[in-house]
């Protein structure tokens, strides 16, 4: 038995298997569900790499995962340190997967979730991981049915998605080359300019950064909520993995004082402009999209805090972040995000379905007839916005004394961002239940709806209130 | 031998990039993008080995075959309308019609020469970078890759964006093939030059499926 065969190609059959049988709506829901499921128990129960006794049957022959599968002269890597990202993975996917089950959605959305979440695994243990960058890209083209539903006209967001991702690939591919080559000659400072720039520039367009971020709005505001929101936990995932991976593998990007300045500038536009924007919008799928916008600047200073944490750390000036397992740290951000997303999400997804347009104008008094529906998407952007008790703070609040013992005037700023972002949720708020005449006041969520966005409250709240629930975990996977 | 193939080569995919941003018919844009492989066929044949190379081509060819297949079922979308003015028209055949001499083809022509003379200036930049490429694979891949970029600012329905992915990603791959000659690696590229390809004919056939497909 090999890692991969059961992490990258079962899930990657099973996603054409779920595909034949899209008609069956319900059956390829469950079969998905099921499959994600069993996935991260294994992840979690079988040791890659050591000899496993099934049960009690010592006589039977040792079962054993190799960890490494060779294809065209290249590795597929999956080592037991890797099961921690596998559990994040798929639990991520079932988090998604379960959240469908209470509304409509596109009969390609489980099938290509699945193969999403096969490419994601192999994109952290393919060998030499520049090739990643390509995985990325087959992601990337696999999302395009996911953000342009059938029936729908094209929109440009879609378009513009494309083009921004496919040549920060390239970018990435062209720039892992040189990052390899500045490591074989550390002396040459116009190579490590060049190897820098590049890099730089194929993250800023993978992870939608600024300026290359205009295709989340129009998308968001467009297309199925639910669907484009999985697109939105995914894609940065898979891209700050990748650029985790890069980091933790050349040691001289860590000490790189530009990257560092530049990944903090720009995570710092990110979470204000976004934010402040959020405020100004006008349609609920827009504001979900800046919320999403403000999240990826969370990722991207992550990332220059990460840096400078370990710039730091070997004196006694150490970061705060220093003190914190660093993939630890960085995986801790991953799964409340994705509860918080999917939870914004699956609510703006049942507004939709009632009004046909997440507008201002129509969505105005709906949470007369969904108040667990507007209680939820008040959470999920509360929590986004950082407040306390909920699932985004604990993380936040880390992240946020680390920059403040950095820099404080930058610190504040991004409370600036965050405050943009409660307020756009307030605003939503109050335009919701706005009173008309002639609404009418009659609960019209579905009992499959009320348990899951109950449900997400809760989460919500437990990983806000018992953190280190998740922390620990976190701290027991990356010791 | 070699080297003046290979020269042919850099002028086929110029003369054949440069008339995929100029022409509007579609029949005769999936006709440039297959000439456009063969060119990178040969262009690549230089850094890898002919099986190789010759996956590209194939890959390539089966990207406009299946951009084809889509726009033959629903021609209507990826037509661009020509802004057709009466006193300059051709009274010819329709092909012709299509790449008649208007304003705004000058314009293409023109920012396809400057990006022409981009790749020839940045050529021994480039030279410098990555050691061992040729000459042929910097100009062809530079080329590509401004005309591609070109295409994608220029147009924005389906298919000329993945016309011009698919451009622009055919002289990233030139480029690569002198650093990188892993197998696993050609096999993603093919990959994604498929993908591209399968995206783009699910987008210009999108908007006529049925909601629930």
């Amino acid at each position: 038995m090999n890692a991969a065969i059961i992490w990258i190609f079962f899930p990657l059959l099973a996603a054409a298997f779920l595909y034949i049988l899209r008609r069956y709506t319900l059956l390829v829901q469950i079969f998905g569900i099921i499959i994600v499921i069993f996935l991260a128990f294994l992840a979690w129960q079988l040791p890659i790499g050591r000899p496993i006794v099934l049960g009690p049957w010592q006589a039977l022959p040792k079962l054993l995962i190799t960890p490494s599968l060779s294809i065209l002269g290249r590795q597929f890597v999956l080592e037991d340190s890797a099961r921690s990202a596998l559990m994040i993975i798929y639990i991520g996917a079932s988090i998604w997967f379960i959240g469908s089950t209470g509304i409509k959605i596109s009969r390609l959305f489980i099938p290509l979730g699945l193969a999403i979440a096969a490419i994601l695994t192999a994109s952290i243990s393919v060998e030499p991981f520049i090739y990643a960058a390509l995985l990325i890209e087959m992601a990337v083209i696999i999302c395009v049915p996911i953000l342009s539903p059938p029936g729908a006209p094209v929109s440009r967001g879609v378009l513009r998605f494309l083009v921004f991702q496919t040549i920060g690939m390239i970018l990435l591919v062209f720039s892992s080359w040189v990052v390899g080559q500045v490591e074989l000659n550390k002396i040459d400072t116009h190579l490590t300019i060049r190897a820098v720039t590049l890099l730089a520039l194929g993250f800023m367009m993978a992870m939608s950064a600024f300026p290359f971020n205009t295709w989340v709005t129009l998308v968001a505001e467009n297309a199925h909520p639910y669907e484009v929101a999985f697109v939105f936990f995914t894609l940065p995932e898979l891209v700050s993995l990748f650029a985790y991976s890069l980091f933790v593998r050349y040691n001289w990007l860590q000490q790189t004082s530009t990257l560092y300045l530049l990944f903090s500038l720009l995570g710092l536009l990110m979470i204000v402009g976004g934010g402040v924007l959020a405020f100004f919008q006008n349609n609920l799928g827009r504001i979900l999209g800046y919320a999403v916008i403000t999240e990826i600047g969370i990722f991207i200073i992550t990332i220059g805090q990460i840096l400078t944490g370990v710039q730091k750390n070997p004196i006694g000036d150490a970061n705060l972040i220093a003190g914190v397992p660093l993939a630890g740290f960085f995986f801790a951000l991953l799964l409340p995000r994705g509860f918080t997303l999917a939870l914004w999400a699956l609510a703006l997804t049942i507004i939709k379905q009632k009004t046909k347009s997440l507008d201002f104008q129509s969505v105005r008094g709906v949470g007369y007839s969904l108040p667990l529906v507007v209680l939820s998407l008040s959470l999920a952007g509360f929590s986004l916005a950082g407040y306390p008790l909920l699932a985004g703070y604990p993380v936040r609040e880390v992240l946020g004394a680390g920059i403040a013992q950095q820099n404080q005037p930058l610190a504040s700023l991004t409370l600036l961002g965050y405050f943009g972002l409660a307020t756009a949720v307030v605003r939503s708020i109050s335009l919701l239940f706005k009173n008309q005449e002639g609404q009418i006041r009659q609960i019209a969520e579905t009992r499959l709806q009320i348990f899951l966005l109950v449900s997400g409250c809760l989460i919500l709240f437990t990983v806000g209130l018992f953190p280190q629930i998740i922390l620990s975990g976190q701290r027991a996977l990356f010791p | 031998m070699m080297q003046s193939i290979s020269f042919a080569a850099v002028i086929l995919v110029a003369i054949t990039s440069t008339l995929l941003i100029i022409i509007t018919d579609w029949r005769i844009r999936i006709g440039l993008l297959a000439l456009q492989y063969f060119g990178v066929f040969f262009i690549i044949s230089l850094s890898w080995p002919m099986s190789m190379a010759m996956a590209k081509l194939v890959a390539g060819w089966m990207a406009g075959a299946v951009l084809g297949m889509a726009l033959i079922s629903n021609p209507t979308i990826a037509v661009i309308k020509p802004r057709i003015l009466p006193n300059l028209a051709f009274p010819s055949s329709s092909a012709l019609r299509n790449i008649r001499i208007r304003p705004e083809n000058i314009f293409y022509l023109f920012a396809s020469v400057l990006v022409g003379m981009f790749a020839l200036s940045f050529a021994p930049t480039i030279g410098t970078w990555i050691p061992g490429i040729q000459d042929e694979q910097i100009w062809s891949g530079l080329l590509l890759l401004g005309m591609g970029i070109l295409q994608l600012g220029f147009r924005a329905d389906p298919l000329s964006c993945i016309l011009g992915l698919l451009t622009l990603l055919s002289g990233f791959e030139i480029l690569y093939a002198a650093i990188e000659q892993s197998t696993l690696v050609a096999g993603f590229l093919a990959a994604i030059n498929l993908g591209l390809a399968l995206a783009g004919a699910y987008l210009i056939l999108s908007p006529q499926m049925p909601e629930d497909e």
